[in-house]
């Protein structure tokens, strides 16, 4: 068991990484066109909330209310209530609750979230 | 029947884009096409590489709603000319009695900056459709120009049909490997073959009557169909069609049994498009839309421009799940689907 926490725990730091890493860069839509659809920039981070919402949905459409509650817990800002990828990954990361890190919570997340954070950094190149 | 291939209540003159590598027999194709009296309607735009047009001579008629561009390869620059000779077709299409108009490529041509154009700008939107576009194959240089030139496979890649000529000069088993290669390049567009340059204008031009609302009678969305009926399978709660591949280039389809926020579905398109655009090299589909499920949605994309969105009134048969088809370079279909899934 000991060594899933640990992996679990390095998969979370290395999404954590990728997230940081392309989270914030910008693309543009078409600047160096002429057909006007220039001016337009967006970043990944503009989708985090779709990004956890996806995740949960995915846990609500597999009945898995331990998911469920453990997303609500670690994986929305206290103050603003948005969602964030940062902080669940954080929490992810870390594994303080040994409870969490020992069932299939940290497999079943990283698992939905790992599939897309890197198909993002893929297509971001 | 007098008159071009239909006729149409639709507003707006249906347009095919014709397109081929050089030395391809799109010239030949079009000159017999023009000779048909169903195309009598017909206006043509021909861009030509160089300051001297020469495919235009080829054509036997003098025809006075033939146009040539002739200042070079297609490109942005050449965009502006085009819009302006599509204006002016429009300008004095009572007085030529154009019902369609047919843009004959230069052989180096990329596609995509003319798809752009019809997709993109407004006024030209509002009076011409995007219905076709044609890529003619040489049978007998097909494969190793597809070997040697990439602009040859995007023209093969962005095509609804495909047209292979000169098959005559090759044996059956060239010709098989030849279709593999064009089906690996674009599994969506069905092949045909032209006789000297004769074809059933039909096959390359006519729309069902039951597609005026431009999804069934695509040959796209109805290879897309057909593959998600014959090999599909489940796929969280979704299927998957046949991919193909060839090196950098597949196409593949994406089905969607739940409908889908379009807001989210827009979002997603936008963020896919500033990162891949230049590698989106068509997107088509019918989008089941959670708002008015009853009203699908019908996208069209080349690269990073898409054509505004059309909301049709209805269904254009059973079938309401959310079908994508993609022609991709270097993007693979996992990763569009799991970014999709998202939204």
């Amino acid at each position: 068991m000991h060594t899933v926490v640990e992996t679990s725990s390095a998969v979370a730091l290395e999404l954590l990484d990728i997230w940081q890493r392309v989270s914030s860069r910008h693309v543009s839509l078409g600047t160096s066109c002429a057909c006007g659809s220039g001016g337009v920039t967006l970043q990944l981070q503009d989708f985090e909330q779709d990004i956890v919402d996806f995740v949960l949905g995915q846990a609500e459409r597999n009945h898995r209310s331990d998911v469920i509650a453990y997303l609500k817990d670690n994986a929305f800002d206290v103050q603003s209530g948005l969602g964030s990828v940062e902080l669940l990954l954080a929490n992810l990361g870390t594994a303080d609750d040994q409870t969490v890190a020992e069932s299939d919570i940290p497999t079943f997340v990283l698992e939905k979230l790992g599939k897309t954070l890197r198909s993002f950094a893929r297509l971001h190149g | 029947m007098e008159g071009n291939l239909e006729e149409s209540k639709d507003p707006t003159v249906p347009v095919t884009v014709l397109t081929g590598f050089l030395g391809s027999g799109k010239t030949t194709i079009l000159a017999r096409l023009l000779r048909d009296p169903r195309f009598t309607r017909t206006a043509v735009i021909i861009n030509e590489f160089g300051e001297i047009g020469l495919d235009h001579e080829l054509l036997e008629q003098s025809r006075e709603e033939l146009v040539l561009l002739s200042n070079g390869c297609v490109c942005c620059t050449v965009r502006g000319d085009l819009l302006s000779t599509l204006k002016h077709i429009d300008g004095r299409r009572a007085g030529f009695n154009v019902d369609r108009v047919v843009i004959e490529t230069t052989g180096l041509a990329d596609t995509a900056p003319i798809l752009h154009s019809l997709m993109a700008d407004l006024p030209t939107v509002a009076r011409f459709r995007l219905e076709h576009v044609v890529t003619v194959v040489d049978g007998f240089n097909g494969l190793e120009t597809l070997n040697e030139h990439a602009v040859a496979r995007r023209q093969v890649a962005m095509a609804d049909r495909l047209v292979c000529t000169k098959l005559d000069l090759i044996g059956g088993k060239a010709a098989n490997a030849l279709r593999e290669r064009l089906s690996a390049l674009n599994h969506f567009a069905p092949q045909h073959a032209a006789d000297h340059g004769a074809i059933d204008p039909d096959l390359m031009f006519r729309v069902r009557e039951s597609s005026k609302d431009g999804t069934s009678g695509d040959p796209w969305l109805e290879g897309l169909e057909e593959a998600a009926h014959a090999g599909a399978h489940d796929h969280d709660h979704d299927v998957e069609g046949h991919k193909h591949h060839d090196a950098d280039i597949e196409s593949y389809s994406i089905v969607r049994e739940e409908p889908i926020s379009m807001a989210k579905f827009e979002s997603w398109l936008r963020m896919i498009t500033a990162m891949r655009g230049a590698d989106l090299l068509r997107v088509k589909g019918i989008v089941n839309v959670l708002d008015h499920p009853d009203r699908p949605v019908v996208i069209h994309g080349v690269q990073h421009i898409f054509h505004p969105p059309r909301v049709l009134d209805k269904w254009p048969g059973t079938d309401r799940r959310t079908r994508l088809v993609f022609i991709t370079r270097n993007i693979a279909r996992d990763d569009i689907d799991a970014t999709l899934q998202v939204f």
